[in-house]
């Protein structure tokens, strides 16, 4: 008796695997390829942007835009700032992310600016710990390439840009230096550092 | 290639490496390992000022007066001098194909190449693959250690500093090239790098000059950039990060 609830326990906890897997297997299928569909459209709107002959501040407003539809804003805003998001209260947050969100189209727009008349190629993509990681590559007009490795999240449900990796460089630890050093250099004040950014790139 | 001198230069290497990094081995650093930051930072602004008063205008100075022609001869010289070195790098790495291909592009440049100004090895289908003594001590297992800003030379870590002083001792080429041709070696490459810092010219620019600290900010790139190629061009999951923890 003892046995046969054994029996039919294990072969419920089998069977219930089994169709988590079964329905777990088309869904991961589909989150990769999902993955890479973001970046594939991401740096076709990159490229175009840049390679539309606009001025520069049309060019920030487009990557502005290209940034809230593609990329997890909001929690690259939090990383950037580091340890002091937690003593900020609400309207200091929202001011800041909302100040970041132009000095993130100005920053990242700087560096695809040299990404003028060139190919991105989505290569492959692994699974990392809450995403993926598509690796591309940047083939410039002279023939010279590189690496472009792109962190996307999954963000409540719908996956969406978290960082770039340049050549193994990370440009969110990079922001992250940049957005510290200018808060250091105001005594640590948020609200200050706030009222730089909107100026600021 | 002399591999008695080799040898000599690997055991006692050996044993200084164990003093060395017996210190840092422990140390796994959840940002950089940094610990000389407020020296390295005193270096860097040397370095910085060095720079806006000689290599950069050395380097504009060599866009303007060295034609993509002969910028392309300084480069297939000085990279053909360091090719000796790469073959026994990648020897002492125990990769023996890539040794061999070192050594047969030093030889073919060298003569067909005409001294090693022309490429030829390149269009026969030997195409440079560069490595130094900080890669080989990578793969004997010994890790980074703590960052060094070196004055004159930038960027770097204790085990490639380590690996830079070896390749000056060690390099072949002191032993194959008569020593009266050395003044010609090193004058190549000293304009090598006003040729580098020209072609890199917009990148350092903005590294050094455009960023909030630029110290930071080179010490990140140096560091992440190595990593990256010492492991297959793998980003480490230390260095992806974790998007959901609250730091």
């Amino acid at each position: 008796m003892i046995n046969n609830i054994y029996i039919s326990r294990r072969s419920a906890i089998f069977s219930l695997a089994g169709s988590t897997a079964l329905l777990g297997m088309p869904a991961f299928a589909l989150s990769k390829a999902e993955a890479e569909e973001l970046i594939n459209q991401l740096s076709n709107d990159v490229l175009s942007a840049i390679n539309a002959q606009s001025s520069r501040d049309e060019l920030f407003e487009k990557f502005e835009k290209i940034f809230a539809n593609y990329a997890d804003v909001f929690l690259i805003a939090r990383k950037a700032l580091g340890p002091t998001w937690r003593s900020a209260n609400k309207t200091q947050r929202s001011a800041y992310v909302s100040a970041f969100r132009g000095y993130m189209a100005r920053y990242y727009g700087k560096q695809f600016e040299e990404f003028i008349g060139a190919k991105i190629i989505i290569d492959k993509s692994r699974k990392t710990s809450g995403g993926y990681l598509v690796d591309s590559k940047i083939i410039f007009k002279d023939g010279s390439n590189y690496l472009a490795q792109w962190h996307v999240v999954d963000a409540r449900g719908k996956f969406l840009m978290y960082n770039l990796f340049l050549e193994g460089v990370s440009v969110l630890s990079d922001v992250r230096i940049q957005i510290g050093s200018m808060l250091d250099k105001r005594g640590g004040s948020i609200d200050e550092l706030t009222s730089y950014l909107l100026t600021k790139g | 290639m002399n591999f008695k001198h080799i040898n000599i230069v690997k055991i006692s290497l050996l044993l200084s490496i164990g003093l060395l990094f017996s210190a840092c081995a422990q140390n796994t650093p959840t940002e950089f390992n940094d610990p000389l930051e407020q020296i390295n930072r005193k270096t860097h602004a040397f370095n910085k000022t060095l720079d806006t008063w000689m290599l950069r205008p050395a380097g504009k100075a060599y866009g303007i007066v060295v034609n993509d022609f002969a910028d392309e001869i300084i480069n297939d010289f000085t990279d053909n001098l360091s090719e000796p070195s790469n073959a026994t790098n990648h020897l002492l790495q125990g990769k023996i194909i890539k040794s061999l291909k070192s050594t047969a592009r030093f030889l073919v440049n060298s003569t067909i190449g005409l001294g090693g100004i022309i490429d030829p090895a390149s269009r026969l289908g030997l195409i440079a693959d560069e490595s130094d003594f900080g890669e080989t001590l990578h793969n004997w297992g010994v890790g980074e250690g703590a960052y060094i800003e070196l004055p004159f030379y930038a960027a770097s870590t204790v085990r490639d500093t380590t690996g830079i002083m070896v390749d000056f001792m060690m390099d072949p080429i002191n032993s194959i090239l008569p020593s009266k041709y050395k003044p010609y070696t090193q004058g190549a490459k000293l304009i090598e790098l006003a040729g580098d810092r020209n072609e890199y010219g917009d990148m350092i620019d903005s590294v050094l000059y455009q960023n909030e600290d630029s110290y930071a900010s080179q010490r990140l790139y140096y560091l992440q950039n190595r990593r990256f190629n010492l492991n297959n061009n793998t980003i480490s999951d230390e260095d992806l990060g974790n998007p959901y923890d609250d730091k």
